[in-house]
């Protein structure tokens, strides 16, 4: 049954990727589509009521949601992955894709209008019926440097100045408690040293926080990829205070509020073991 | 313990070429770098500069404009120097700094002095490498807001550019620099404007120069006591800049100035404040609990209230804390089983410690603190 529904996919990603001269032994070109949803709902700034989300009451009000995508691999039916090569643009560069959701409308001040909800780049010819990506920079370019004056990373609200890195997400709401509250999600490596100061080739991260997402059967026509943040927050009450560390989860090592978080990522956090991802999911176009 | 016989070398070594520097004599020298030249006291080595920020004069006549510019910050409220005053060594003589949009900062501003000669900056930080990207951590950061300009790189670069002196500057400072009025270039200027603080004209400056009569005896009586072994305080704030985190240009830094000097101990195993762990924040390494970088000490007796938290008050209690073998000690009887070896403790008597109380104001450099190249180049309000 499965492998009939494998095989299915599979040719339906045939067509897909035949779509182009099937004499052309050059790389093909790939497309990925990304949805930034909330449950079923589409992420959206303007919805400054805010989204009933995690264990609490209080509504999660949008203020960002970007984050960076690398290693970009397709597999096929054998499992062989073929890395993804993304086009250089606005929004690709280095080997990572910043995939951008809000527009600075309601409460995404620091935003930008522009939005970027998808992925391009070439594979080598093949027939593929899955998708595997991590999300977060690859350490060789994690580094505050020249890069940081090129996109997808001059973009100084992904700047992890104190780590001299960037984020590898950020995703912050505004909580409507007594006082208010901006709950901040802010991936990225931690437990960093420099073994020479000055020496960014010298930088070393112990927990590199990279989060993995795979998806044996995938059909770029008719499927994206979404970070459902209704999953992401699942285990999260935004009704009650911080308990210590940064505002929200800013991936400190002891911040408590990563705990129900980085799980959902298939991270481990702490004695938290890392769970399976679960944020990331496939959806219809 | 190998680790601390090296840093004790190259406290050594740097004492040592602290003292070959202090040969010169007589009034601030120029000194030619490449293509900039420098302002130094004398016997002041030239600083070792990025190769890809070369100093230049506009760059840093730019800096200081930035600075001291509140455009800098999202809300048009604050600029570097409100964290940052010059009549007290650049730092601002709170306990903890308070951001643009009022969050608080768990830690207090740092005096900027001699920044050029430094090998880290700020309180616990081992991977920011250079004056120009920590200038991107105010700029940047979210715990806390400082500037609060995150993100909003194209609002401010808008501000600048309907500026006409900025537009002049930043084409003269960052010639075919593009995009021209980038936070990138804004870091490359303030640092260039930096690496010009430089302190070495106080009282103790003059005396190591031949002048004599530039210290008092108590003074002098303190100066000895600083750099004695008993009371020790040169094992860690040694050379030019009175700190083990600065070197001599063109020597290899010192990759960990960092120590615990068992300021908290809250747990019995060495704990400190959740929201003030040092290093170990960064690197995730329970030994690195509570080490801070080694503060400079010139100008330190304009720069109360005193450690990353403001949690001493005073200089006379700081020497009470030393020699005592640090707060936790003092007040649970054992040391920090986590503090630096280098903090033993040791007897002091009253004339003593008003000694040294003396020799701490001689680093203190009043031309430094009222040198108009340093001062706002805007109209006071």
């Amino acid at each position: 049954m499965n492998r009939m529904q494998l095989a299915a996919l599979a040719t339906v990603a045939t067509l897909f990727t035949a779509c182009g001269s099937s004499t052309d032994t050059g790389p093909q070109a790939v497309t990925i589509d990304f949805k930034g949803l909330v449950g079923n709902v589409p992420f959206s700034c303007a919805d400054t009521a805010g989204y009933a989300i995690g264990t609490g009451t209080l509504p999660w009000i949008p203020k960002d949601f970007r984050f960076y995508v690398s290693n970009v691999r397709l597999v096929d039916a054998t499992g062989a992955e073929a890395p993804v090569t993304l086009d250089a643009s606005a929004w690709q560069g280095y080997g990572v894709a910043l995939l951008d959701f809000e527009n600075g409308a309601g409460n995404c001040t620091g935003g930008t209008v522009e939005t970027n909800k998808s992925i391009q780049g070439t594979v080598a010819p093949g027939t593929y019926v899955g998708l595997k990506f991590d999300v977060g920079v690859p350490t060789a370019s994690n580094h505050l440097n020249v890069q940081a004056a090129n996109p997808p990373l001059a973009n100084s609200a992904m700047y992890w100045s104190w780590t001299s890195g960037y984020k590898f997400a950020k995703i912050d709401g505004l909580i409507n408690r007594a006082t208010p509250f901006t709950f901040n999600f802010h991936l990225g490596s931690t437990g960093c040293t420099l073994a020479t100061p000055g020496d960014f080739s010298t930088a070393s991260c112990t927990t590199l926080n990279v989060p993995a997402a795979s998806f044996p059967a995938f059909n770029a026509t008719t499927q994206a990829v979404a970070f459902d943040i209704a999953l992401l927050f699942a285990a999260t009450n935004f009704d009650t205070a911080d308990g210590g560390g940064a505002p929200g989860c800013m991936s400190g090592a002891t911040d408590p509020e990563c705990a129900p978080i980085f799980p959902k990522l298939g991270l481990p956090f702490g004695t938290t073991p890392a769970g399976s991802q679960a944020s990331f999911r496939l959806v219809t176009k | 313990m190998s680790g601390d016989g090296t840093r004790i070398a190259r406290a050594a070594l740097a004492a040592a070429a602290a003292l070959v520097a202090a040969c010169g004599g007589g009034a601030p020298a120029e000194q030619e770098g490449p293509g900039y030249t420098w302002v130094l006291p004398q016997g002041f080595p030239v600083p070792e500069v990025p190769a890809d920020n070369p100093m230049s004069a506009v760059k840093v006549e730019l800096g200081r404009r930035l600075f001291y510019d509140v455009r800098l910050s999202g809300n048009q409220t604050f600029s570097c120097a409100s964290c940052h005053k010059q009549e007290l060594a650049f730092s601002d003589g709170r306990a903890r700094g308070l951001g643009s949009t009022g969050m608080l900062h768990p830690r207090g501003p740092q005096p900027l002095v001699n920044l050029a000669y430094l090998d880290v900056y700020t309180w616990a930080n081992s991977v920011v490498p250079s004056l120009e990207i920590q200038a991107l951590v105010p700029m940047t950061g979210f715990d806390p807001i400082e500037l609060g300009i995150a993100g909003i790189d194209e609002e401010v670069a808008a501000r600048l550019r309907a500026d006409p002196v900025y537009a002049t500057l930043f084409q003269a400072a960052f010639p075919g620099g593009s995009p021209l009025y980038s936070y990138l270039n804004i870091g490359k200027a303030i640092a260039a404007f930096e690496r010009t603080l430089i302190s070495g004209n106080s009282p103790y400056d003059r005396f190591q120069r031949g002048d004599a009569a530039a210290l008092t005896a108590s003074a002098r009586r303190g100066m000895e006591l600083f750099f004695s072994d008993r009371v020790g305080c040169a094992k860690c704030h040694s050379g030019l800049a009175f700190t083990d985190a600065a070197s001599t240009p063109g020597a290899p830094g010192n990759p960990f100035p960092f120590h615990n000097i068992g300021l908290y101990d809250l747990d019995g195993h060495g704990a400190y404040p959740a929201d003030g762990s040092g290093l170990m924040a960064l690197t995730s390494r329970p030994e690195d609990m509570g080490r801070f970088r080694t503060p400079p000490l010139r100008n330190v007796a304009v720069t109360a209230p005193f450690m990353h938290d403001g949690s001493v008050a005073t200089l006379s209690d700081v020497i009470d804390l030393f020699a005592a073998g640090g707060r936790a000690r003092m007040q649970n009887g054992v040391p920090s089983p986590l503090q630096s070896p280098l903090i033993q403790g040791f007897t002091i008597t009253p004339e003593e410690k008003a000694d040294l109380l003396a020799f701490l104001d001689a680093l203190t450099d009043d031309e430094f603190l009222t040198d108009p190249r340093f001062a706002s180049p805007f109209p006071a309000p």
